[in-house]
C-alpha cells in the first residue's frame, strides 16, 4: 500500500483552480521534493494532506485513511509560518508536543536544543526569525512520524541555516517514513532527494526518481526545473 | 485529550489574569485599610486617599470584565482561526475536543473573574468594617439549620432553586460564549471580510434566537402548554413556579448552546480554510 495516495484531487479558490486533477502515489522511506513556482498549488496540496483544507473533489489517503485523527498522529507538519503562541517558552512547546504526540522523542528534542544553544526557558518572542524556524523544524523532526510534511523549510533563511536544516532533516527523520519537502529552492535540496514532483498550475507535470531523471536528461534537477518554469514565465511575459 | 487541551489553554490565561486578580485583591485590602484609617482626612488629601484608590479599584474591575471577554474571543480566534490553528488542527484530537477545551477554559476564567470581583468587594467590606467573618458565617449556618428544621419542604425547594440558578448561570455563560464562537466561525467562511462578517453573524444569530423564542412562545400558547403549566404550578407557591420556570429556561438555553456548538463544529470540520 502506498503511504500517500491522491486521486483526481481538485481545489479552487473563487473559481481559480489551485489543484486541477492531481494524481500522486508516494511510497514509504523516500525524501521527495514538491517543487513549483509560487501559486502552483504546493501549499494547497500540503494543507489538504493535513486536513486543514477540504478538496472540492477527489480523494486523498494517508496510510489508507482519509485525513483524520489517526493521520494527524502519524504526520509531522512544518507550516510555512510561525504557529506557536509568542508567550510560550521552548519548554512549554516541548511539553505540548510530549502531551499530544506519542511518537515525540523528548531526549532528541533536548539534544537538538543544546546543539542550537537554546535554553528551555527562552520565550518564542525573543528568538530571531532564523532561530525560531530552526526550533520549529527541530520539534517536527523529533517525532518518529510516518510522514513529514515540510512546507518551504528553507525559505527566508541564510545559507548556513539551510545546511543545518538539511542536515537535521537527513539525520533525524524516521527512515521507515517519508519526507515531502515543498520548495522552489531545488538546488539546496537536490543532493538529498530520492524523488521529485513538479507542480505547475495545479497539475503534476513530472514525478520521477531523481537519479533516473538526471541520467535521462543529462543535467541536474535544478537545471531542469529552471528550464521548465523559465520557459513558461517568458511565454507569460510575451 | 480534552483535559490536556484545557490545561494548555488555561496556561495561556494565567499569565494575564493571575497578576491582575492578585493586584485587585491586594488593592481591595489596601483600600479598606486606607479608608478605615484615614476617614477623617478631608480636602485634596482626602481625594487622594479616599477617591483615587477607589477609582483605581473600580477601573481594575471594569478592566477585568473587558479583558475577560477580549481574551476569551482572542483565544478562540487566534488559537483556532489564526496562525496557531496550524498547530491546533494538526493535533491528533477531534474538532469537538478543541471546541470543548476552549469552552471549558473560557467558562473557568469567566467564573474565576466573577469570583475575584466578589472577593474584592468582600475583602474591601471586611477590612473597612473590621467584621468578624467567621462569626458571620457561624450565624448564617445556625440560621440555615433552623430554617431546614422548621420548613423542610420550602428549604429544599430553595436549595433546588439555587442549584438551578447555578446551572442556568453556567449554561447561560456557555450559550453566550458559543454565540461568539459560532459568529467567528461563520465569519471565517468569508475570504476577505472575516471580521466584519463575524460581527454581522453575531447580530443575525441574536435576532434569529429572539425569533425562535417568540415562535416557541406562540406555539406554546396555541398548544395550551401554559394552561398545563398553570395546573402544575400551585398558585400559592411562587417558589415552585419559579423553580419550574428556571427548569424550562435551562432546557431552552441548553438547546441553543447545542445548536451553536453544532454550527461551529461543522464549519471547523468541513469548511476550514486557514490562511
Amino acid at each position: 500500500m502506498y503511504l500517500v495516495e491522491c486521486t483526481d484531487l481538485r481545489k479552487s479558490y473563487s473559481g481559480h483552480p489551485a489543484l486541477d486533477g492531481v494524481d500522486l502515489r508516494l511510497e514509504r522511506g523516500k525524501i521527495i521534493a514538491l517543487a513549483g513556482p509560487n501559486g502552483s498549488g504546493k501549499t494547497t496540496l500540503i494543507k489538504i494532506l493535513n486536513g486543514l483544507l477540504q478538496p472540492d473533489s477527489g480523494r486523498v489517503t494517508i496510510d489508507g485513511h482519509a485525513p483524520d485523527r489517526y493521520t494527524r498522529s502519524i504526520v509531522s507538519y512544518l507550516p510555512d509560518r510561525d504557529y506557536f503562541a509568542e508567550w510560550m517558552t521552548i519548554r512549554d512547546i516541548m511539553d505540548y508536543f510530549a502531551d499530544f504526540y506519542a511518537d515525540f522523542d523528548r531526549q532528541k528534542a533536548d539534544d537538538m536544543c543544546r546543539t542550537l544553544e537554546l535554553q528551555p526557558a527562552m520565550k518564542i518572542k525573543n528568538l530571531s526569525k532564523g532561530t525560531r524556524e530552526k526550533m520549529q523544524l527541530m520539534l517536527v523532526m523529533s517525532r518518529k512520524a510516518s510522514l513529514y510534511l515540510l512546507d518551504e523549510p528553507l525559505a527566508g533563511v541564510d545559507p548556513a541555516a539551510r545546511d543545518f536544516i538539511l542536515h537535521t532533516i537527513l539525520t533525524s527523520y524516521n527512515d521507515a517514513g517519508s519526507v515531502l519537502i515543498s520548495t522552489h529552492l531545488i538546488s539546496d535540496v537536490e543532493q538529498v532527494l530520492d524523488e521529485v514532483i513538479f507542480l505547475k498550475e495545479g497539475k503534476v507535470i513530472l514525478h520521477e526518481n531523481t537519479d533516473d531523471l538526471r541520467q535521462r536528461e543529462n543535467r541536474s534537477v535544478d537545471e531542469l526545473f529552471r528550464e521548465m518554469f523559465r520557459v513558461q514565465s517568458w511565454k507569460e511575459e510575451e | 485529550m480534552v483535559a490536556k487541551l484545557t490545561k494548555h489553554e488555561l496556561r495561556s490565561y494565567w499569565k494575564t489574569f493571575l497578576p491582575l486578580w492578585g493586584a485587585m485583591l491586594v488593592l481591595a485590602v489596601i483600600n479598606g485599610f486606607t479608608l478605615r484609617t484615614m476617614q477623617d482626612v478631608e480636602g485634596a488629601m482626602g481625594f487622594f486617599t479616599h477617591v483615587v484608590p477607589l477609582l483605581v479599584l473600580f477601573g481594575m474591575l471594569v478592566a477585568t470584565c473587558v479583558l475577560t471577554l477580549v481574551l476569551v474571543l482572542q483565544r478562540f480566534y487566534r488559537g483556532l482561526l489564526g496562525s496557531e490553528g496550524y498547530l491546533a488542527f494538526t493535533l491528533p484530537v477531534s474538532r469537538r475536543q478543541l471546541i470543548a477545551s476552549k469552552l471549558i477554559s473560557s467558562l473557568v476564567v469567566e467564573f474565576l473573574s466573577v469570583l475575584v470581583v466578589c472577593l474584592t468587594f468582600l475583602l474591601l467590606g471586611l477590612v473597612l468594617t473590621e467584621a468578624d467573618i467567621f462569626a458571620g458565617f457561624g450565624e448564617l449556618f445556625t440560621m440555615l439549620r433552623k430554617l431546614f428544621a422548621e420548613m423542610p419542604h420550602e428549604s429544599w425547594m430553595t436549595v433546588l432553586f439555587c442549584t438551578e440558578g447555578l446551572v442556568l448561570t453556567v449554561v447561560g455563560a456557555a450559550l453566550g460564549t458559543l454565540h461568539f464562537y459560532a459568529a467567528m466561525s461563520l465569519g471565517h467562511l468569508s475570504g476577505k471580510y472575516r471580521m466584519p462578517l463575524s460581527v454581522v453573524a453575531y447580530v443575525v444569530l441574536s435576532v434569529a434566537g429572539s425569533w425562535v423564542m417568540t415562535l416557541l412562545g406562540q406555539l406554546g400558547v396555541e398548544a395550551g402548554l401554559f394552561r398545563h403549566l398553570e395546573v402544575l404550578m400551585d398558585s400559592s407557591s411562587i417558589l415552585k413556579s419559579m423553580t419550574l420556570g428556571m427548569g424550562v429556561a435551562i432546557l431552552l438555553d441548553l438547546a441553543g448552546a447545542v445548536i451553536l456548538w453544532a454550527v461551529t463544529e461543522y464549519i471547523l470540520e468541513k469548511k476550514l480554510n486557514l490562511e
